[in-house]
């Protein structure tokens, strides 16, 4: 249980126990600089490389190999690759949107989560980057989707959202980066400046480029901070929106749906939000850092949850619902057989994770109850991962031709690249946290200013 | 420079002329082939080259134009000019041409201690058969239409005296000749002729379905089929077969029926014996056929399954009579007199007793498909020297202390009469690949060491009558002119009744449409092609009512033991119209020592030959035979997809798609290709599906890939059933207008061409595989390994099969989508024809050239084949309503069932 804080005058996101602005340097720098990594530190990252170990021989073996090795079939062509990828992809967007619209939109609160969330939209776009080029027939290829100068003049298909696509992920990442790196650079001066080892700090001088916290400075840095918050907020839109027409720019049942781009954009901000969640409990307790996130946090995270898992909830009700309006048979085919076909047993249980169970959250106690946050968040992430592959197979193995419906039955090779990328992004989130601050220390220094008043 | 030395274009020539005598080097045949009478001159390296020549089925040879391309047969098409070809195939011709280059051939003579020669087989022999003139010797061979070859065997018999000749064929004609010879006073063979049919009854028989006669029949069907007023098909039989599927009016019948069935139908047509109890649909369905057949004497037939009992086959000549079918009778091609099963036992028995110290198997395989109660394998065990020539090892060679390999058809000089006698001299394609011989050479081996002067002497002294011009027209067209057999004329005959016999179970041998009767089993390509009614690859099931597997507690899957005379367990699949008390099982299955594409699939269903009363029961485990369609029932909104409709009734008016764009749309280049694809016409024999294999390169992916759903033919037949009214349909490439997969493909690999194409580039496919994902069709196919690349055929390796791949055609590598190109290097030859200033046949799809009963129309949209089926009232587009503007259309399929339905 998160111990229930008392309201002190005003201060809402930090505890009294950060009572000085030299605290929150402390409380953040102290775990990273000052301590040695604990057993169960050593003991994740063994497990978690171990993991993507295994992932890692998974793909080279589908890579040496071919998509052979994976269930998708002639009627099912695509599987675990693309549900994976857009999987990842709709985790990686939550870390841009709680950073930049939360900026935009003054939500102070932010302060303390945007670092975790930030590194854990970079890991997790490097992970969904894996499976567009893996889930290729010819993965060599790949760069033929850039418009590079070649012989045989040859240009992308610019018609096709796949090129969108590819185009998407890039920016995506890239500006990702850039975003992590602006927000950063303070707080690596910070640690230079701090006692510590001699090597760390070189490292962190270098990374800081020179930083001195001049007014001129912080103005410029704050100036392309927000300037950047500004570019992110479309920019995350329309990677998400993007995913989504892959599948709705088609002719296929249950894919041609105009509510696909803003659906796939909430579903990404959902996942996205529960995997914060998640992370930002792990780091509360394993770094020390109760006194800068604090039980409104996640009340005000299982807020936003709440709310997706209901615009969720109507974007299904709308998908069934422009099925039955239309009369389509083809759409009511897909429908039918999602909820008593061979998978509804994972259609049903897309329902409860993704709809169902984030009802919880109406009940202000549950919402900052670490049982039921971990609960709801895992139901939330698995939920959604349920409704990406759902949507590739409900679609595919009920197409238009009946003499060509055929089942999806995913691999061991398929689970094991999946469980790969999972421990991949784990192995990288515990290096962050042994590298670099993952709460924003000068912003939460500001938030813990205003809050004294 | 010195004068004594060569100089640069010497030195070139001379290099010139070494590779090219290396090259010719090779195996160029040394024997006259004839090329077309109308090859034209000038002919150029990787030109294909067409050459008349036949293949055997059950012993009656098919004409065939092979395709030779830089020495190499290729391709295997119809031969127009030859009676039971008529320029279409069947499966078997179209796979043929995979077993000349299958690695699993048997290569070399092999004897009891190890790699042998042919000549040391030729003395043990002649130290066997010589001192004894020919007594003991036992020539077991399959049915035997070969003037040459029977002319040898005679040749044979005059120097052994003693010698015994066995004529035996696993699916044999003895109870249609039978039943003649009671009616006629002498053996004959009818020969319908469904064109001029105007009511067929068909008893358990199945004209349209895999045999010898299948293309001939289905030509015939589909020519009055095509005119009006429509014919009617009534059928009645245990299972449904390709024709039962195309009948217009069909009812399940088991043997019981089937005979209950005859005395109602003589009773309504007059013959007046005492009246049977029925059920009231057979008894409708027998007045109903009854009526139509007597309001259409002269033109109307009734044909019996070549399996029924003679009484049956006699009851039809009455009837036939009666209607004065259109049908004669001739003798019998196959000269031998005796009964197949009758030979094979006396044969058996006698080697069980040890009378027969030489065996000699040409092309036949006992010891696989010879009834259970003989014991022909322990029988080969009895005797002291067996030896077994085939073309793959198989069941009889494993057991024979002898095993030597005859050539492919197409390697040597043979010839064949087809069904209706029609002689044809087939001319080989190509040099032995292996140390092998013709039968001829066989059979000249048994008393000359020397193996006689060869099968091209033989066969020309046989044909000594024909002149050197008519032997080169013979050879060249494909056919010896005017050899069909003359029509017998017959009285009257009396009518005969089968008898009534219940019993709870009966059990029904089929050939495989796929391996017939186990000859084509080592065959990946017909493997993998699936059945036309169960749609079953690399397997197959035990064919039962649903009913009769609830009775047993079987679902669909489940193991179910059969016991008749052998027992088999097989895995058991309910079947639509499947009569009651009727286990269907296809015989090329449960195969052993074939080589790996045929062993250890399904189970032998030549067992269940036995005598007595045939016991179902359950039995344990499952097994799940891979089929390629999981559905076949359309209802609802599905049911547009194969619209059935009356006689004359029209496809509803399509209404124009709203659309912004210039409607009709600019036609582009002269040439836009299209498809017509009658569904009326079309009998699921999956000529089109192997012809398109050959053509285009497609692997065989093997079971294992085929059972996760990854099948490669580009060409696929879905077979529907609504209420009564089947059919099929084969669904190509669309090659869609606005086609759904081009706007999505992120590097342009599919792309439209000038000529309405929508082509594929191989080359630029990344294998995104979103093409497939949208399309409506689902006719792309992904090359999920490297299907090109891998063998199928064990540790033989594949490097012999690659040789019959299209050079013409590229070889797809892994994580490459292919699909349907409407051959278009078959367009782009003809392109290039036209283009150097020559006049270009026109051009067809290897699909539509193979289909026997021309269902497949293909040419430009302006052609006049294409502008009438797109006129045509029944003309319609597969899911039109999505707006691709199809090119590959369909004509709907019709139904005529009468007043019965």
């Amino acid at each position: 249980m998160i111990a229930p804080h008392v309201v002190d005058s005003g201060r809402r996101w930090t505890l009294p126990l950060i009572a000085t602005l030299g605290d929150v340097t402390e409380a953040v720098a102290a775990p990273l600089m000052d301590r040695r990594p604990g057993r169960a530190w050593w003991l994740s990252v063994g497990a978690s490389a171990a993991v993507t170990l295994v992932g890692a021989v998974a793909i080279w073996f589908s890579l040496t190999r071919g998509p052979g090795l994976w269930g998708n079939n002639s009627a099912v062509v695509w599987g675990f690759p693309i549900a994976n990828y857009v999987w990842w992809i709709g985790i990686g967007n939550a870390g841009t949107l709680i950073s930049s619209l939360l900026l935009l939109t003054r939500q102070k609160w932010r302060a303390s989560l945007n670092r975790m969330a930030e590194a854990m939209t970079l890991f997790a776009v490097s992970m969904a980057g894996i499976f567009p080029i893996l889930h290729l027939g010819r993965p060599m290829y790949f760069y033929w989707l850039a418009p590079y100068p070649n012989s045989m003049q040859l240009w992308p298909q610019w018609r096709s959202a796949l090129v969108w696509d590819f185009w998407a992920i890039v920016s995506y990442l890239l500006f990702s980066i850039m975003f992590f790196y602006v927000g950063l650079q303070p707080d690596l001066a910070t640690l230079r400046d701090r006692d510590g080892s001699r090597g760390w700090r070189r490292m962190y001088g270098v990374a800081a480029m020179g930083w001195q916290g001049t007014p001129t400075q912080w103005r410029a840095q704050e100036r392309l901070h927000r300037t950047m918050a500004a570019i992110a907020v479309p920019l995350v839109c329309s990677v998400h929106s993007i995913v989504g027409l892959d599948f709705a720019a088609s002719l296929m049942p249950g894919w041609t749906e105009s509510i696909f781009p803003p659906y796939f954009v909430v579903g990404a901000l959902f996942s996205g939000f529960a995997m914060v969640v998640l992370i930002a409990l792990i780091m509360r307790r394993a770094m020390g850092l109760e006194g800068l996130i604090v039980p409104d946090h996640f009340d005000a995270m299982a807020r936003v949850i709440l709310a997706a898992s209901i615009v969720m909830g109507a974007s299904y009700s709308a998908e069934w619902l422009s099925a039955l309006w239309s009369g389509e048979a083809a759409d009511l085919r897909v429908v039918r057989f999602a909820f008593t076909g061979p998978y509804a047993p994972f259609y049903w249980a897309m329902l409860i994770g993704n709809v169902a169970a984030p009802q919880l959250f109406w009940a202000k106690p549950l919402r900052t109850s670490t049982p039921v946050l971990i609960g709801v968040s895992v139901a939330v992430l698995v939920g959604m991962w349920l409704e990406r592959i759902l949507i590739i197979t409900n679609t595919l193995s009920i197409g238009y031709e009946p003499s060509f419906w055929r089942l999806y039955a995913p691999t061991i090779v398929d689970f094991l690249i999946l469980a790969g990328t999972l421990g991949g992004f784990v192995l990288l989130m515990l290096v962050f946290a042994r590298l670099l601050p993952v709460v924003s220390m000068h912003e939460t220094r500001k938030l813990l200013a205003e809050e004294r008043g | 420079m010195s004068a004594d030395l060569p100089d640069r274009r010497s030195v070139l020539r001379l290099i010139a002329a070494g590779a090219a005598a290396s090259v010719s080097a090779c195996q160029r045949p040394d024997d006259t082939i004839h090329p077309m009478v109308d090859q034209p001159e000038g002919t150029f390296p990787g030109q294909v080259r067409r050459y008349a020549t036949a293949l055997p089925l059950a012993g009656y040879g098919r004409g065939v134009t092979g395709l030779v391309v830089d020495g190499r047969p290729i391709k295997l098409e119809g031969l127009a000019a030859h009676p039971a070809s008529l320029g279409a195939t069947e499966p078997f011709i179209e796979a043929g041409i995979l077993d000349l280059y299958d690695p699993q051939r048997l290569r070399a003579p092999s004897g009891p201690s190890g790699p042998a020669s042919w000549s040391s087989l030729a003395r043990v022999l002649f130290e066997s058969v010589a001192p004894r003139r020919g007594k003991g010797l036992a020539l077991l061979t399959g049915r035997v239409t070969s003037p040459t070859l029977l002319a040898r065997i005679a040749a044979l018999r005059v120097q052994l005296p003693g010698m015994r000749h066995v004529r035996w064929e696993p699916f044999d004609d003895d109870h249609a000749l039978a039943a003649a010879d009671a009616a006629f006073g002498r053996p004959l063979t009818p020969r319908p002729r469904l064109a001029d049919a105007d009511v067929v009854l068909l008893l358990d028989s199945d004209p349209l379905g895999p045999g010898p006669d299948q293309i001939a029949h289905a030509r015939g069907w589909s020519l009055r089929r095509r005119r009006a007023p429509m014919h009617r098909m009534y059928a009645a039989e245990a299972t449904p077969s390709i024709s039962g599927t195309m009948a217009d009016h069909r009812i399940a019948a088991g043997p019981a029926d089937l005979a209950a069935l005859c005395h109602a139908l003589a009773a309504a047509m007059g013959g007046a014996p005492a009246r049977i109890a029925m059920p009231d649909e057979l008894a409708r369905f027998a007045a109903d056929a009854a009526r139509d057949l007597l309001a259409a004497k002269g033109r109307a037939l009734v044909m019996v399954g070549d399996r029924q009992p003679p009484s049956m086959h006699a009851f039809a000549a009455w009837a036939n009579g009666l209607l004065r079918a259109p049908q004669q009778w001739i003798a019998p091609v196959d000269p031998d007199r005796s009964s197949h099963r009758d030979s094979l036992s006396g044969l058996a028995a006698d080697m069980h007793a040890g009378r027969i110290d030489t065996l000699v198997v040409l092309d036949s395989n006992p010891a696989y498909a010879a009834p259970p109660q003989l014991a022909f394998a322990e029988a080969m065990d009895r005797v002291p020297l067996t030896v077994a020539a085939t073309l793959f090892p198989d069941e009889t060679s494993a057991r024979a202390k002898w095993k030597v390999p005859i050539g492919h058809p197409l390697e040597g000089w043979h010839d064949w009469r087809a069904p209706d006698g029609t002689v044809s001299i087939a001319q080989p394609l190509v040099r032995p690949f292996c140390d092998t011989k013709t039968p001829v050479e066989v059979v000249d081996l048994i008393l000359d060491a020397a193996g006689g002067p060869g099968a091209l002497a033989r066969h020309r002294t046989q044909w000594a009558a024909l002149d050197d011009a008519g032997w080169r027209h013979a050879v060249a067209t494909g056919v010896v002119p005017d050899s069909a057999a003359a029509a017998e004329h017959v009285g009257e005959a009396p009518l005969v009744l089968p008898a009534v016999a219940p019993g709870r179970w009966a059990v029904d041998v089929r050939p495989s449409p796929s391996l017939f009767d186990g000859r084509h089993s080592t065959n990946a390509w017909a493997q993998e092609c699936p059945d036309p009614i169960t749609k079953e690859v690399w397997g197959s099931s035990a064919r039962m009512h649903p009913a009769d597997m609830a009775a047993l507690d079987l679902a669909n899957g489940d193991m179910v033991a059969v016991r008749h005379g052998g027992r088999v367990v097989l895995p058991v699949r309910s079947v639509e119209g499947q009569a009651r008390g009727v286990v269907t099982v296809a015989t090329g299955y449960g195969r052993e020592g074939a080589g790996p594409v045929a062993d250890g699939f399904g189970a032998n269903a030549w067992v269940l030959q036995g005598t007595g009363v045939p016991q179902v029961s359950k039995a344990a485990g499952r097994i799940e035979v891979v089929s390629t369609q999981p559905f076949f029932e359309l209802d609802g909104e599905l049911a547009k997809l194969f619209p059935v409709l009356a006689p004359s009734a029209a496809m509803p008016a399509a209404k124009p798609l709203p659309t912004l764009l210039p409607n009709p749309p600019a036609k582009g280049a002269p040439k836009q290709w299209a498809m017509a694809i009658d569904t009326d016409l079309c009998i699921g024999c999956n000529a089109c599906i192997l012809s398109c294999q050959a053509e285009n390169n497609i692997p065989a992916i093997g079971p294992e890939e085929m059972a996760v759903g990854r099948d490669m033919h580009w060409l696929r037949v879905d077979r529907y059933e609504d209420k009564g009214a089947g059919g099929f349909q084969p669904v190509p490439c669309m090659q869609c207008e606005t086609a759904p997969c081009e706007p999505v493909c992120p590097v342009e690999a599919s792309v439209h061409d000038a000529q309405g194409l929508n082509v594929q580039v191989y080359n630029r496919c990344i294998g995104t595989r979103t093409c497939q994902a949208n399309c409506p069709y689902k006719v792309r196919r992904f090359n999920f390994r490297d299907y090109a690349g891998s063998s199928l055929w064990g540790d033989a390796g594949d490097a012999s099969v690659s040789a019959q791949r299209n050079p013409d055609v590229s070889v797809r590598a892994r994580g490459v989508m292919e699909k349907c190109t409407y051959c278009v290097q078959r367009i782009e030859a003809s392109n290039r024809e036209k283009d150097a200033g020559g006049v270009a046949a026109p051009v067809q799809t290897a699909c539509a050239a193979a289909c026997p009963t021309q269902a497949i129309r293909f040419g430009t949209l302006d052609d006049a084949p294409i502008r009438e089926a797109r006129a045509d009232p029944r003309h319609y587009a597969l899911l039109e309503e999505l707006g691709t503007r199809p090119r590959t259309t369909y004509l709907a399929r019709r139904r005529n069932p009468g007043e019965g339905a």
